[in-house]
């Protein structure tokens, strides 16, 4: 379920990056989910070309998918098959954190080039590297055209540096191919569609969208095998024709006159080697996902525990399939103390040491141990930190009663009764109905009542409940709003800049550079919030 | 008697409802800014990003027809003023790969010419130099904070020399090349006359 504000802020961030007619597009299909082309151009009022051209940036850019969905054949006609496009919420939003994205790459692999080739990636959405060695240079020219902007080096250098870092990036599994363009999603069997009908109509059109999202990824995601695949540079020409230009070393501007002279059979054979390439969101999340757990249990424990927390996730990374996974893959001791002693900090702990922490993290269970293995609870660490945020918003928002009354419900995770809660957090009798109404209003609590007779009374009862998975999207919600809201409060101050005219330059950039920093690192810390309730 | 009294005025059944002045952003009390960590490097890389891609040929604008420019009359000697016009790439140019990387039905149709990757502009400077006066302004803040306004006044007249000479540059090799059918030059003209004349350039 995307959140209202969500779509918001994800329309607001097209519209920055490339224009409103793309943010038009970008609206209509998220508010109206997967389209076709001819009813995009409807709903969208635009003219087919640009809606052409916006579909293009936009799948170029990651943020739009687009599938075939095979109509069933009935009577003996052809299959029907009509593209459809779909949003990519996530992705859309992930352009908020290419900063960190890059920081990240920066502080794992050190180096100014791949810096540089990082940020060619995110700028261009998808750049390609052709497996066959001259076009290899002549693209990975693209790249090495920007390198050279900055450093003044001679053309050799440059692509052996850049190749250098792209290699060093796929290894890091930070870039990954680009998905198939127009995957073909066969229909489920009947079988499937009456057990689908069978369950309740709501869960149903629930389902039915979030897996149609899910089957377009998963359709369209290239195989495990291939997905980090490199094909090394030197391969066997097929055609003859094609050993000559391979072999001669030519500039690329004599390539590109020697390729338009030949007819399409070598641009066609040319194009089946070409590959795409892009950023992995997967693994810069999966990498902000640990730095949060970090963090979190940081402020619980002490650095014994977190060395070995790290060193745990350093080792168990690589194998994590999906991102939001629950638990890491279990580790012996041996292994886990092996690994502590590799990083920095750990250096000097003993066996001993490591032993200790692991049963320091295990209360609370942050850390599951079973049959002399351990394994992160991440699950449990994300909740944790989840249950903070909302208390802490709960606490400056509404008070330090109010604070205690949600923690106990949040707590005890069942339904409570009014006096219940009130002499359970020692609040007066008279004021807990009217904090909770408060919370109830503003959608943190869940109210039931109950009307009970007895002895020629009926007296009503009013039980409270937090419900956490509605509180979550509810917070969800609530962020973007306020995200919203500070890039908006941003756009304005840099529009009033034009305008103010009067006040005398220098103060006014001065004043203009403190408010755009202050709001944008705000915006920056919200976002960690957002994706502790949305990605992680 | 009618100004008396708006609200009462309004209307029978309507007039139930106090109308308030619409406030962009209403007065609210805020926590302490001091708490924010703030993230210099993240902000500065961060609106490099976004004005790189404001310059780039992902931007698509709104094709405005010749017809409905420029009120002014051309003059004569508005031809040797430098045009300070944003030249982006042609979308054509930066997706190179048309065939099977992206859907057949948005592609398949318009011939979409492949233009050389020669005549792209990857620093897009003069671009990056009129939106990005925020990083023109961390140098000034941190080399001189007394010499300030000097700083400032000259870094102007420097930006106008420099996009003179760059416009000049980067017409003089492509010129009509990388014109495109997308792209109008005119529509740029009226806009920069409109919003940078009265005020100096970054």
């Amino acid at each position: 379920m995307v959140p209202q504000y969500g779509i918001k802020c994800a329309v607001n961030l097209i519209t920055t990056h490339f224009g409103d007619h793309v943010a038009k597009v970008c609206e209509c299909l998220l508010r109206k989910g997967p389209l076709t082309l001819q009813a995009t151009v409807r709903f969208t009022e635009l003219t087919s070309s640009q809606v052409k051209n916006c579909l293009l940036v936009l799948i170029q850019h990651n943020c739009v998918q687009a599938f075939v969905l095979e109509q069933s054949v009935e009577h003996g006609d052809a299959a029907k098959t009509n593209t459809q496009y779909i949003a990519l919420f996530d992705n859309i939003i992930h352009r908020w954190r290419f900063t960190k994205f890059l920081t990240i790459v920066s502080q794992n692999l050190d180096k100014q080039l791949i810096e540089n080739k990082k940020e060619t990636n995110f700028k261009s959405g998808k750049s390609k590297a052709n497996s066959k060695s001259i076009n290899q240079r002549l693209t990975l020219k693209q790249m090495s055209d920007r390198a050279k902007s900055v450093q003044n080096e001679g053309d050799d250098v440059i692509l052996d540096a850049v190749q250098e870092a792209f290699i060093k990036l796929l290894n890091a599994h930070f870039i990954e191919r680009c998905p198939a363009s127009e995957p073909v999603l066969t229909n489920p069997t009947k079988q499937e569609v009456s057990a689908r009908k069978r369950a309740a109509k709501s869960a149903k059109i629930f389902e039915e969208q979030e897996t149609l999202e899910q089957r377009v990824m998963e359709a369209a995601a290239p195989s495990e095998a291939l997905r980090f695949l490199l094909v090394a540079q030197a391969e066997p020409a097929a055609d003859g024709g094609k050993d000559e230009t391979n072999s001669s070393i030519v500039t690329p501007g004599e390539k590109r006159k020697y390729d338009s002279l030949e007819s399409e059979t070598e641009y066609g054979a040319a194009d089946e080697q070409v590959v795409l390439w892009r950023a992995n969101f997967e693994e810069f999340i999966r990498r902000l996902r640990h730095k949060a757990c970090v963090e979190n249990v940081k402020t619980r424990l002490d650095d014994g525990a977190v060395t070995v927390l790290k060193a745990m996730l350093e080792a168990t990374r690589s194998t994590e399939k999906k991102v939001k996974t629950d638990n890491s893959v279990p580790l012996s001791l041996n292994s886990i103390y092996e690994e502590v002693i590799k990083s920095e900090e750990g250096r000097n702990i003993t066996f001993d040491r490591v032993r200790a922490a692991l049963i320091q993290l295990s209360c609370p269970p942050l850390v599951k141990a079973a049959n002399e293995s351990y394994s992160i609870d991440f699950k449990k660490i994300i909740e944790l930190a989840q249950n903070e945020e909302v208390e802490s918003i709960v606490l400056k928002r509404y008070g330090r009663d109010a604070y205690r009354m949600f923690r106990l419900l949040s707590n005890s995770g069942h339904l409570l009764e009014t006096d219940k809660i009130a002499d359970a957090t020692f609040v007066e009798k008279k004021e807990t109905p009217k904090i909770l109404y408060k919370l109830w209003k503003d959608d943190y609590l869940q109210m039931e009542k109950l009307q009970v007779t007895g002895a020629k009374r009926l007296s009503q009862f009013l039980l409270w409940k937090v419900n956490k998975n509605i509180l979550r999207e509810h917070v969800l919600d609530e962020m973007f709003h306020a995200a919203l809201n500070l890039v908006q409060r941003v756009a304005f101050e840099l529009e009033q800049e034009k305008e103010m005219l009067n006040i005398p330059r220098d103060k006014l950039l001065i004043r203009q550079r403190k408010v755009r920093l202050l709001l944008e690192s705000a915006h920056m810390k919200l976002d960690d919030a957002i994706m502790l309730f949305h990605d992680f | 008697m009618a100004f008396r009294g708006r609200g009462r005025g309004r209307g029978f059944g309507g007039g139930y409802f106090k109308s308030e002045p619409f406030v962009l952003f209403p007065d609210i009390e805020l926590p302490d800014a001091k708490a924010v960590p703030v993230e210099k490097t993240l902000v500065v890389w961060n609106s490099r990003l976004i004005n790189y891609w404001k310059a780039s040929p992902y931007y698509i604008e709104e094709n405005v027809s010749k017809k409905n420019q420029s009120i002014d009359i051309e003059r004569f000697s508005d031809w040797s003023k430098p045009k300070n016009t944003l030249k982006r790439n042609s979308l054509n140019q930066v997706l190179q790969l048309q065939s099977h990387n992206f859907p057949k039905e948005l592609i398949g149709d318009s011939r979409r010419v492949q233009r050389s990757a020669k005549k792209m502009r990857w620093n897009l400077d003069s671009g990056l130099e009129k939106l990005d006066m925020f990083e023109k302004f961390e140098k000034d803040f941190e080399d001189k904070e007394g010499k300030e306004k000097k700083g400032d006044e000259e870094e102007e007249e420097n930006s106008d020399e420099d996009q003179g000479e760059e416009s000049d540059q980067s017409y003089s090799d492509d010129g009509d090349y990388n014109e495109n059918e997308h792209f109008d030059d005119d529509e740029d003209d009226y806009n920069v006359e409109d919003n940078h004349d009265d005020e100096p350039i970054y």
